[in-house]
C-alpha cells in the first residue's frame, strides 16, 4: 500500500508509524471542500495503522462543522475497533472550535504530540 | 494530442535573398493545408463555393463529413442542396438566397438539413461574388454543423431553468420553515430583532432562531445551527425548532431542552450534528438562564461595553448520554443580548474569539455613536464574515420600563 500522504493546495496530509500508533498530521484547511480527501485519508490511515491514532491539528487554519463531525466519527470508529484516537490541538486559532463544541471533555486532546504519544502508549496512565 | 504537433509548431516564414526556394514553398503550402484541415475538423465547419445558374460547386473535405457524403460523389450544387434542407426551414433558406441576390453579405442564417438519415443543424455565413454588371455569379459560404453545440446549449438552458425554479422553491421553503420578521417584535420584557442571511451558494440552510412568549413574563430565546445545507439540513433544523418550542411550553429549562434535543437527533437524525444556545428570560427579575451546546458565545452589551456570555456544553447529535448545566445572569434595563451563528464571526485562518473581538469592537463603535434606536443600529451594523455559510442573528433589548414585581 502506498503511503497515505495526500496533498492539495489548501490541505497537506502526512502519516508515520510510531510503534503501534499511527501519527497523522493535517495542515491547512479542513472544510467541506476538502471533506472527501480528509475522509479518504482517515480511511487509509485506519487500514494502514489500525485504530490507535494520534492526529496532529496544530497547523490547521480552518476547521468547519462538517470536518469536526468527521473527526468525531473517526474518534468513534477508533473506539469501536478497540483503539483510541487522540488529538493534538490548542485552545486558540482554528482548533478553538473543538472547545466551543464541548468535545474536549469527551475526546482526548493534548497540546503537544509527545504528550499525545505518551498517553497513547500507556493509556491507563493518562 | 500527437496529431496536433505539426500545427502547433510555428511555421517558419522566411524570404531568402537569393530568390524563392520551391521546396520551401510547397512545404509552406502543405503546412497551411494541414492547418486548414485541422481547423475545419475542430470547428466542424467547411467551405463551399457555388456558381449561380450553372450547377458549378466546390466543397472542402469537411463539408462531405458534415453532410455524410462521399467526396467521390462530388459536391451538391445549390439546386440539389436545397433538396436536403428540412422542409420547415426552406423559407429561411430561400429568404437567405433572396437576400444574397440583393446584398453582398456576409449574411448569416441557420437551417436544418437531412444528412445520413439524421437532422443536422447548420449555420451558414455566406457572401457573394458579382460580375461587372452587378449580377450574382457565385456564393461563397462557410457552413458549420452546430447540432451538438446547440443540443448542449439547450440542455444547459433546461438545467439552468430547473436550478432557478429550485432556488425559488427553496427560498419559499426557507420562509415557511423559518419565517423572518423584518420589524422588531416584543416578547415579555424584551424587544427582539432577528435576521437570516442565507449562504451565497445555498438558499436553504440549517441556521435557525426562535423567540417566543411563554406567558406574561417569560420568554424563550434560541439560536442554532445544523451542519450542512440543503433539504437535509433544513428538515433537521425544522425538527429542532419545533421541538424546542414544544419543550419550552412544557416548562423545560434550557439544560433539559438540550438533553431532549440531543436525544431527538440521536434517534431521528443520527446523520446530523447541530449546535444551539437556548435561553429562558424572566422579565419579573430580569434573570436570563442559558445553556450552550457546542455553540459560540453570546454577547452582552451594557452601556458601551461588550462581554461574552459562554457556558460551554457539548454539541448536539454526537453522544448518546449528555448533560448540560445552566448559567444565569441578571440583566439591566437597556442591556442588549446578541445570539448568532458562526457565519457572523467565522473566517478561514482566524480564531473564533478574534472574530468575536472584532464583532465586539464594531458594536462598541455603534453604541458610542448614541443611536436613537440601539437595537436596529446594532443589527444594521452586523455583517456576516463568512458569506459561504448562512448566518442567523437575534438581538434582544431589555425593555427599560419593565416593572419589577416585589
Amino acid at each position: 500500500m502506498p503511503d497515505p500522504h495526500i496533498s492539495t493546495a489548501k490541505t497537506k496530509f502526512a502519516a508515520e508509524r510510531d510503534g503501534d500508533i499511527g501519527v497523522l498530521t493535517i495542515q491547512g484547511t479542513l472544510d467541506y471542500t476538502t471533506h472527501n480527501l480528509v475522509a479518504e485519508f482517515f480511511g487509509r490511515a485506519f487500514a494502514e495503522y489500525g485504530p490507535s491514532l494520534v492526529v496532529d491539528l496544530l497547523d490547521i487554519d480552518f476547521l468547519d462543522s462538517r470536518a469536526t463531525g468527521l473527526l468525531i466519527a473517526c474518534w468513534k470508529r477508533a473506539a469501536d475497533e478497540g483503539g483510541r484516537l487522540s488529538l493534538v490541538a490548542l485552545e486558540r486559532g482554528a482548533t478553538r472550535v473543538l472547545w466551543i463544541a464541548g468535545l474536549t471533555a469527551h475526546i482526548p486532546v493534548f497540546s503537544t504530540r509527545e504528550e499525545a504519544l505518551a498517553s497513547a502508549r500507556y493509556p491507563d496512565h493518562s | 494530442m500527437g496529431g496536433g504537433d505539426d500545427i502547433s509548431r510555428s511555421t517558419p516564414i522566411a524570404v531568402s535573398s537569393g530568390g524563392v526556394d520551391p521546396s520551401r514553398d510547397s512545404d509552406l503550402a502543405r503546412r497551411l493545408e494541414t492547418r486548414l484541415a485541422h481547423t475545419e475538423r475542430l470547428g466542424n465547419l467547411g467551405w463551399a463555393r457555388w456558381g449561380i445558374g450553372d450547377g458549378d460547386a466546390d466543397w472542402s473535405d469537411q463539408l462531405y463529413v458534415i453532410h455524410r457524403m462521399d467526396p467521390a460523389d462530388g459536391p451538391l450544387d445549390l439546386e440539389r442542396y436545397r433538396t436536403i434542407v428540412h422542409r420547415d426551414d426552406l423559407p429561411v433558406f430561400d429568404d437567405a438566397m433572396a437576400v444574397l441576390e440583393e446584398e453582398d453579405g456576409p449574411h448569416e442564417f441557420e437551417f436544418r438539413i437531412r444528412a445520413g438519415g439524421a437532422a443536422r443543424l447548420i449555420v451558414a455565413r455566406a457572401e457573394t461574388i458579382r460580375d461587372a454588371a452587378g449580377s450574382l455569379v457565385e456564393v461563397h459560404a462557410v457552413l458549420q454543423d452546430i447540432t451538438d453545440w446547440r443540443r448542449t446549449a439547450d440542455q444547459l438552458a433546461v438545467v439552468s431553468q430547473r436550478l432557478e425554479e429550485e432556488s425559488q422553491l427553496t427560498a419559499r421553503l426557507q420562509d415557511i420553515i423559518l419565517p423572518v420578521q423584518d420589524e422588531p417584535f416584543t416578547v415579555p420584557g424584551l424587544r427582539v430583532a432577528t435576521r437570516y442571511d442565507p449562504a451565497e451558494t445555498a438558499p436553504l440552510g440549517g441556521d435557525w432562531f426562535q423567540a417566543i412568549r411563554m406567558d406574561n413574563d417569560e420568554a424563550l430565546l434560541a439560536v442554532g445551527d445544523v451542519a450542512g445545507h440543503g433539504l437535509a439540513a433544513a428538515s433537521a433544523m425544522a425538527k429542532l425548532r419545533h421541538a424546542i418550542t414544544g419543550l419550552a411550553f412544557a416548562h423545560h429549562e434550557p439544560d433539559q431542552i438540550l438533553v431532549a434535543l440531543n436525544r431527538l437527533l440521536r434517534r431521528m437524525r443520527p446523520d446530523v450534528l447541530a449546535t444551539a444556545v437556548v435561553a429562558h428570560y424572566r422579565s419579573t427579575d430580569r434573570v436570563l438562564t442559558w445553556c450552550h451546546a457546542g455553540h459560540p458565545p453570546m454577547l452582552l452589551v451594557r452601556g458601551d461595553g461588550v462581554e461574552r456570555l459562554h457556558h460551554p456544553g457539548v454539541l448536539l447529535g454526537v453522544f448518546e448520554d449528555v448533560e448540560y448545566t445552566c448559567a444565569s445572569i441578571r440583566l439591566e434595563p437597556d442591556d442588549l443580548l446578541l445570539m448568532f451563528t458562526d457565519g457572523l464571526i467565522e473566517r478561514p485562518g482566524r480564531d473564533l474569539f478574534e472574530g468575536l473581538d472584532a464583532l465586539s469592537a464594531t458594536i462598541t463603535q455603534t453604541v458610542r455613536a448614541a443611536p436613537r434606536d440601539r437595537l436596529s443600529a446594532i443589527m444594521n451594523g452586523l455583517v456576516p464574515s463568512n458569506t459561504s455559510d448562512d448566518t442567523c442573528i437575534l438581538v434582544a433589548r431589555v425593555t427599560p420600563n419593565t416593572l419589577e414585581v416585589s
